[in-house]
């Protein structure tokens, strides 16, 4: 009977000891969760930093893989390689092409970021308001950045600009270019307001600055004056915004002495309005674009871990267009590299951002501590001079931009004397000046010159040629799989 | 009254039952002896009492209809046998004089006609389980009195007979006990045992492996000839099955279980237990997904449900949860049941919709101690490799790629058949000389002069052939069982280590199990089973996307002369036509990579009777795994090898993980008959708990390569980090099961389900289960064709599982926000992001299925037939299902729609010829399902999954299809790349694709349903000879009706990244060249433009047969050469003899990872030959 009564006690006590309603409420250990987050100031300020944590991915799917090797700068031959670039270089993208995909998800990834903390920032008490402003301008910025590199890659997509479910973002399909624009205009227009010229404080540098929104509230307004908009009077918006940044030359920002200076990791956020900021430590902060357009088998002085990609080169087309004498065509590349076994091999390559002083810091190839440009001075300034030209014809100011920069490169000063020619001038300081950062085959697209240079380059190289479509990329198939119909197609894909 | 009421009765006023064994068994040896003493008094009730005890067949509801026309007493019982489960025991001397017997063709109970048969007789019968022992009783016992209890003691007698199997054969080494006592013998060769001096009322327990227990009252007799009912054969129906929480015969089984019991267990000399279930039951595909040693097979049931990260069935062993198999010694099991239908699993709720796999242990039976001990030694070799390019074939396509990079270069002067020297001379400038000879020739536009010397000046290199090297495998086993009333034990050890193909590769094990049951009393037992093992595997990765299996096949087939298989590594030339890639040789031994797993698995149980037919059980369990992982990855491997200095580039990783589990559960259990009815009822409660943390190290940047430990003074920390994560679950169950008359039978079961997996209300789920059999064989109007069909049972099953397994850990419903920081300025600034979406709308998956079975055995059991025919529906199936990436997030916990499994199983067995020394029985299976994807929640439209969206989720379609391009050929002449449809960039020598959508153009509306990676029909058969003294089994199996997409196949089947660097399929020397070249017009040229495209060329026939396993044995009767040595057994077995198949996108049809919707390539499956002995002692 003792026995019975244990048992039926011990039975019980099995039962009783997980009716407890909580036992199966668990959160996670490891994780902080969406519902416990965004609750006071210092989570706002790392959230932020979660924004920006978005565009360490942009330079070498936006700048490099949908931009650069997209143009006539980037050569591949045709047995080498079946990379995501090869496509794009060869004109054969189709919406299955992976890096569409991951572009379009790395843009909304940090539009969603970003919408997160605008939606919620107006509920934290903040200890200094202008604080919560400036902060909110930053988010804006980025938003707002994301939203432009879109409206590039792939025309007019959804507008965003709250979170949103799984079911609600059905709700939105593409709106139009112009609409976008509009967006981005008004969003960088707002985060100028409350942003500041520079920082005082040194850990704060690398933040959005009112130049950076300014500049790229004025190349929003260059991209509306150009194709496919063709809204021309935009031209006098860009003109005075950059006014103001060029303005502040000297209080705000100084213009590099030398064009070596401007991709070395010792002068992060020394001269150029927006920068993606890598540090290298093997921590998955480091930029990949070094390691991206050299060699796999360059030497371990320059690379310690060598390149990761095989193919694609600055193409001869680019390498001859340099004039004798421009020191940015060393800068930017070379045609003979030493191997890992010491044996000089004949074949183009980039050394653009590559800063031998620091590839000891790096872990691996894809670890490089050198800051990625998104916004410089000189591309406000030769835009500046562009819209200037577009509007006016040429003048000696922007004749002065012109040589200012034609000067440090080494090169004579030039006095164009008619539209066309200061045209074709600033045109071939833009590919020079920002070759291999992600600037020129939007520059083609913009002003409406993509199939007059690059069907005869395609022609000679690839034996082909594109149409008018090939402009913007279609959209990629696994979004227009999500909900057939919510997302119209691109001509010509 | 019961056993236990008069035995504790007469207990009294003794010592409590303590928890020393000697003391116990001196208490039950005076209950044993009271209790025999109370027993002879008692007379008449004694077989009542025994019949009672026993779980055999009830003989007043064993209907049968004898007729006898002056029959002896032996042919009556003999017919009775054949009739009836039942088999006799006696002496054939005792029971001879008994003749003439008649009985009309009445309907009687076999009580009835017992009784009526042996009426004028002095003889007796008793039932023990289905045997029934007909004695003369001894006359002493008639009038026996408490008064003589010494006398019987004073005349002990010498017992002998003959124990035969019911074929009349001898029995060898089966052993012989006295119950209570240690006296004891085992049977010789003929069967012969003899016992001496035991007392004239002791009680025999007889035993032996592959038959029923027996326990038969020696009664006096001098001479006692036992036949032993074979488990194998007659008592099929009898075996009996592991059911949820609890056990069946299979006779009473409603619905579909699939059983693998010892003697298929013992077929095959396995590393593991999962391989023993291969081929071995219908609707359940076991697949060898990779040849890692060490790591558990891919397990199936009825297909897969579900698109989540789990379609893995449940394991238990031994009533404890298990996430694995592996590491278990297979030589421990005694049977292994897989639960297939939500009728069966549904006790298991909430994961159960995949099927549970039910794997029991051994557990010590009562007898003498049972030593065996067994070695195995095996060789392995590589199954089947990919055919690559020949290092001839590979100099002619790096000709061509030569001399077409030639004419690229100067396509207006440039011809292919330039001279070298001619080329030399162009290419020749100031700063850089280009000369005609192997150190001074341009790679890029020149041949090597070498190749017009072959292997002369060059090393030829078989990658697979010296990579995949033979490797030796050894098993060791010891293990001891036996036991007595009061204590059963069964202890086993085990050693195994088999060497991995890949070199440096292995898995090693020592695992122990010790299962131990002791008796409290006589209503109280408990018993532990603990299971340790230590398991060690090591090796460089071969399997998957970033393994080594892929450059193995890749490597270039010629190197330097004498570097060989160990090209690209410190000290030697770099041969420059390829890429200088490390060798996968030197990869291999030189990456330490060894993960070390400490496992235990524990289980700990009380049980008591709390009133009759009322049991008890409360279990524990804990299962405790931790695992390190270590990996050291020298500068000698790494791709500036060359010139760095040693150590400066190595990498070092630690990582371990511990987790824990417990479960605690009680189990109420309730039995009674009255008059036909029989009700047993299972109800429980159980809650468990999961802990899982990990951590994670690894540094960079070694001062040299001497250690592989680390610190943070001579290396630099590059990850550290670690996590932790728990699960709870609640479960309440229960089940009935109602029998009338063992012909109708009737079970419900439920669960509710609680799981911390889920938030709010969709934490809980209600999984109820319903099921009816009838067993049509056991009505009377049955009787008269009872020889033909001995049982004919027809059972219909409906129930509920579910499955909460979705890929997103511990917390899938949550959004988790993690870290996302950033530096400002080169200052490190922590950052916070959402990393996944939140979904608290996230729900179980539930499955309903219907199952119709039909369970027959035909012509006195000489054929067994099982068929089931199901109907399986998942809902809310659990995928993390990509969503617009506009939301800012790629994939979704969700719960996206339904499908359907259906098809049927069938199961036969047959005993083709049975003679004295010649046997042939046979079993296959064979089955058949579909599947078809019914609706998905988002108004149907089709999800991607799988590498390049190549996989389609689509309404109509199987659960996983394919969609690609159809590649049907190549387009050879300019007339077909004018006239046929292309997409805008096609040029001659690119494959033609089919233009589904006939617009006369191919883009991505082309894509088009081109097959499923699930099997529709599997098959497997077992042929078993035996001849005398030797056995032979062959097992054979099969699969058809499926597609497999290789990605390992396409990364060595393409043009791809560094083509010439490297080596690709067999197939390109018949690749397009030029029109007037056009090759087999399936391959296209070198330089197709297909990049981003997936298409046909990579999708293969995943059907297949094969010899899956022979195996010759020998087993030596009663082995005189070595003293106490009862039985050795000599066996030669071969896994993956051969096989048949059309795949060459991979290394086998089987080694194609399932999940990943893929092959990725995997490490090649083995053919192992082995040999091996085991003893019993």
């Amino acid at each position: 009977m003792k026995r019975l009564i244990k048992i039926t006690a011990l039975f019980l006590l099995v039962l009783s000891a997980g009716s407890c309603k909580k036992y199966l409420d668990l959160a996670p250990i490891a994780n902080q969760s969406t519902a416990s987050f965004y609750k006071s100031e210092s989570d706002i300020d790392q959230a932020l930093a979660g924004v920006y944590n978005s565009l360490l991915a942009f330079p070498d799917v936006n700048n490099y893989n949908l931009s650069e090797c997209r143009s006539n700068n980037f050569y591949l031959a045709s047995v080498d390689a079946q990379r995501d670039y090869y496509s794009i270089n060869h004109f054969q993208v189709t919406s299955s092409l992976a890096m569409l995909e991951t572009a379009w998800a790395n843009d909304y990834k940090l539009i969603g970021r970003a919408n997160q903390v605008l939606d919620v920032i107006d509920n934290i008490t903040f200890l200094d308001s202008t604080k919560r402003k400036r902060e909110k301008a930053e988010a804006r910025f980025l938003r707002a950045y994301s939203y432009f590199e879109l409206v590039k890659a792939f025309g007019a997509v959804p507008l965003i600009q709250h979170v949103v479910t799984s079911d609600e973002v059905l709700n939105y399909g593409r709106v139009g270019v112009d609409t976008v624009y509009n967006f981005i205009t008004s969003e960088l227009q707002a985060a100028a307001a409350d942003l500041p010229y520079k920082y005082t404080a040194t850990a704060d540098k690398g933040r959005v600055t009112r130049l950076s929104a300014l500049g790229m509230l004025g190349r929003a307004y260059m991209f509306m004056a150009g194709y496919p908009m063709n809204k021309t009077q935009y031209y006098s918006n860009a003109q005075s915004v950059f006014q103001q940044v060029l303005s502040q030359e000297g209080t705000s920002w100084t213009f590099a002495p030398a064009y070596a200076a401007l991709f070395k990791a010792a002068n992060d956020n020394a001269y150029h309005f927006f920068e993606v900021q890598y540090i290298s430590g093997g921590q998955g902060f480091g930029s990949p674009i070094p390691g991206e357009v050299v060699p796999t088998d360059v030497t371990t002085q320059l690379m310690p871990y060598g390149g990761y990609y095989i193919s694609g080169e600055p193409s001869p087309d680019l390498i001859t267009s340099y004039e004798p004498g421009d020191v940015r065509e060393l800068l930017t590349l070379d045609t003979l590299y030493r191997n890992k076994s010491n044996v000089t091999i004949r074949r183009s390559w980039v050394r653009k951002y590559l800063d031998s002083s620091v590839a000891a810091t790096t872990k691996s190839s894809s670890d490089w501590p050198v800051n990625f440009p998104l916004l410089r001075s000189e591309d406000v300034m030769l835009m500046y001079a562009e819209a200037t030209n577009e509007i006016s014809g040429p003048n000696t100011t922007i004749t002065g931009i012109l040589n200012r920069i034609r000067t440090r490169a080494g090169l004579a000063g030039i006095t164009p004397p008619t539209q066309d020619s200061m045209r074709v001038a600033i045109r071939n300081e833009r590919r020079h000046e920002f070759a291999w950062e992600g600037i020129y085959w939007y520059d083609l697209v913009r002003t409406n010159r993509f199939l007059a240079v690059m069907n005869p380059w395609l022609q000679a190289n690839y034996q082909k040629t594109i149409d008018q479509t090939q402009y913007i990329y279609p959209i990629p198939q696994p979004e227009m799989n999500i909900k057939p119909g919510l997302y119209y197609p691109n001509p010509g894909y | 009254m019961t056993f236990s009421a008069f035995a504790a009765g007469t207990c009294d006023g003794l010592p409590a039952a303590g928890y020393q064994k000697l003391l116990i068994k001196k208490q039950l040896l005076r209950c044993m002896r009271v209790g025999i003493y109370i027993l002879l008094l008692l007379g008449s009730s004694i077989q009542l009492l025994l019949a009672k005890n026993a779980s055999g067949q009830d003989m007043n509801k064993t209907a049968l209809r004898l007729e006898l026309n002056n029959a002896t007493l032996i042919d009556a019982f003999k017919k009775i046998e054949q009739v009836t489960p039942f088999t006799f025991a006696y002496n054939k001397r005792e029971i001879s004089p008994v003749r003439n017997l008649s009985l009309s063709a009445d309907n009687r109970s076999l009580r009835q006609t017992l009784d009526l048969l042996l009426q004028n007789t002095s003889l007796r019968y008793e039932q023990m389980g289905n045997n029934i022992i007909v004695t003369l009783p001894p006359a002493t016992s008639k009038t026996a009195d408490a008064g003589r209890r010494g006398a019987a003691e004073d005349t002990l007698i010498n017992v002998h007979g003959i124990i035969s199997n019911n074929e009349g054969k001898p029995v060898i080494a089966a052993s012989i006990l006295v119950k209570g006592s240690a006296k004891g013998s085992s049977t010789d060769e003929k069967g012969f045992f003899e016992i001496k001096g035991i007392s004239p009322n002791a009680v025999l327990l007889i035993s032996s492996v592959g038959f029923d227990d027996m326990e038969l009252g020696v009664g006096g007799r001098s001479t006692i000839d036992i036949r032993l009912k074979d488990k194998s054969e007659g008592g099929k129906l009898d075996e009996v099955v592991v059911v949820g929480y609890g056990t069946a015969r299979k006779r009473d089984l409603t619905g579909p279980v699939s059983h693998v019991g010892a003697r298929e267990l013992g077929d095959r000399p396995v590393a593991n237990i999962d391989q023993a279930l291969a081929a071995q039951m219908p609707g359940v595909q076991v697949q060898a997904v990779t040849g890692t040693p060490g790591t558990p097979l891919q397990i199936r049931v009825r297909g897969a449900s579900s698109v989540s990260a789990s379609n893995d069935p449940l394991y238990i062993v031994d009533g404890i949860p298990v996430d694995n198999l592996a590491d278990i010694d297979p030589g421990t099991i005694e049977s292994i049941d897989v639960l297939k239908d939500a009728s069966t699993a549904a006790i298991y709720g909430a994961r159960g919709s995949n099927g549970v796999v039910l794997v029991t242990t051994r557990k010590g039976t009562r007898g003498k101690p049972r030593i065996t001990a067994s070695v195995n030694i095996g060789r392995q070799t590589p199954e089947q490799l990919v055919k690559m390019m020949s290092p001839q074939e590979w100099i002619q396509f790096r000709k061509d790629l030569v001399d077409s990079a030639w004419v690229a270069r100067d396509r207006t002067n440039n011809k292919a058949s330039d001279a070298m020297d001619m080329r030399a001379a162009k290419l020749t400038s100031s700063t850089a000389p280009v000369t005609n000879t192997h150190t001074g020739a341009s790679t890029a536009y020149m041949y090597d002069p070498y190749w017009a010397y072959g292997a002369d000046s060059l090393d030829y290199v078989d990658w697979q052939k010296v990579f995949y090297r033979p490797a030796y495998q050894q098993r060791y086993n010891l293990g001891v069982s036996g036991g007595n009333d009061n204590t059963l034990y069964a202890l086993s050890g085990e050693f195994m280590n088999q060497d991995g193909m890949v070199p440096n590769s292995g898995y090693k094990r020592y695992s122990f199990r010790s299962n131990i049951e002791l008796k409290l009393g006589d209503a109280t037992k408990v018993g532990i089973g603990v299971a340790p093992s230590i398991s060690t595997q090591t090796g460089t990765p071969a399997d998957g996307k970033d393994g080594v299996g892929a450059a193995v096949a890749g490597t270039a087939p010629i190197q330097e002369k004498g570097v060989g298989a160990h090209s690209g590594t410190i000290g030697t030339t770099p041969y420059r036509w390829v890429a200088d890639q490390v060798s996968p040789v030197f990869l291999a031994e030189n990456i330490l990579n060894r993960t070390q797993t400490t496992k235990l698995l524990s289980n700990a149980y009380i049980e008591t009777r709390l009133a009759k037919g009322l049991n008890i059980r409360a279990t524990g369990g804990w299962n405790a795994l931790s695992s390190e992982y270590k990996n050291y990855t020298p500068t000698s491997v790494s791709s500036s090898r060359r010139t760095a200095a040693p150590g400066s580039l190595s990498t070092a990783t630690r990582n371990t993980s511990r987790n824990q589990y417990y479960l605690f559960q009680t189990v109420a259990t309730y039995t009674v008959n009255f008059r036909q009815h029989q009700i047993n009822a299972v109800a429980g409660y159980s809650v468990e708990q999961n802990s899982a943390s990990n951590t994670s190290q690894r540094n960079t940047g070694f001062p040299n390569d001497n250690l592989y430990t680390f610190d943070q003074q001579t290396s630099t920390p590059a990850i550290s980090s670690n996590s932790e994560s728990m699960r709870r679950q609640m479960s309440y169950f229960g089940r009935a099961n109602y029998s009338y008359e063992g012909k109708y039978l009737l079970t419900g079961s439920f669960r509710r389900d609680g799981i911390s997996r889920f938030s709010g209300a969709n934490k809980w789920g209600f999984f109820p289960a319903a099921s009816a059999a009838w067993r049509i064989s056991q009505e009377p109007f049955m009787a008269g064709i009872s020889h033909i069909i001995s049982d004919l049972k027809l059972r219909y099953s409906w129930g509920i599982v579910g499955n909460d397994r979705i890929a997103g850990g511990d917390y899938p419903y949550a959004g988790v926000v993690a870290g996302a920081s950033y530096d400002f300025n080169n200052n490190p600034y922590t950052g916070f992001a959402i990393s996944t979406i939140a979904n608290p709308d996230l729900r179980w998956e539930k499955t309903t299925t219907n199952n119709l079975g039909l369970d027959a055995s035909l012509f006195n059991n000489r054929v067994t037939l099982s068929l089931d025919v199901y109907d399986k529906r998942t809902n809310d199936i659990l995928l993390a299902a990509p969503i617009a990436a506009a939301s800012g997030f790629v994939t979704q916990n969700k719960n996206i729609g339904e499908v359907r499994n259906y098809g049927f199983e069938i199961n036969v067995g047959t005993v083709n010829i049975s003679r004295k020394d010649f046997t042939w029985s046979t079993s296959a299976n064979f089955s058949f399902n579909k599947n078809e994807v019914l609706r998905l929640t988002n108004n149907n439209t089709p999800i991607y999954k799988g590498f390049g969206n190549t996989v389609q989720i689509g309404v109509g379609q199987p659960l996983y299809s394919y969609y690609l391009y159809d590649a049907i050929g190549v387009y050879t002449t300019p007339d077909m790349l004018s006239k046929l449809p292309k997409m805008t960039s096609t040029i001659i020598g690119d494959p033609i694709y089919r233009d589904v959508n006939p617009d006369g153009k191919i883009d991505v509306n082309d894509i088009t349903n081109v097959g499923h990676p699930d099997p529709n029909y599997i098959w497997g058969m077992t042929n078993r000879f035996t001849y005398k003294h030797f056995d032979l089994s062959i097992l054979l199996q099969g699969q058809w009706g499926n597609q497999i997409f290789s990605l390992f196949g396409r990364n060595i089947d393409r043009p791809t990244t560094g083509l010439g660097n490297y080596n690709a399929k067999d197939v390109w020397v018949n690749r397009f060249r030029s029109v007037s070249s056009p090759g087999d017009g399936k391959t296209p040229r070198i330089d197709a433009s297909t990049s981003g495209v997936y298409d046909t060329r990579w999708l293969y026939d995943g059907a297949f047969y094969k010899i899956k396993n022979l195996l010759l044995g020998y087993t030596l009767p009663q082995p005189k050469f070595v003293k106490g040595l009862n039985s050795l057994r000599l066996y030669f077995s071969v896994d993956n003899l051969w096989m048949h198949d059309n795949y060459s996108g991979g290394f086998s049809p089987e080694a194609f990872q399932y999940d990943n919707l893929a092959d990725w390539s995997s490490y090649p499956t083995a053919r192992t030959f082995s040999f091996g002995i085991t003893l019993g002692l």
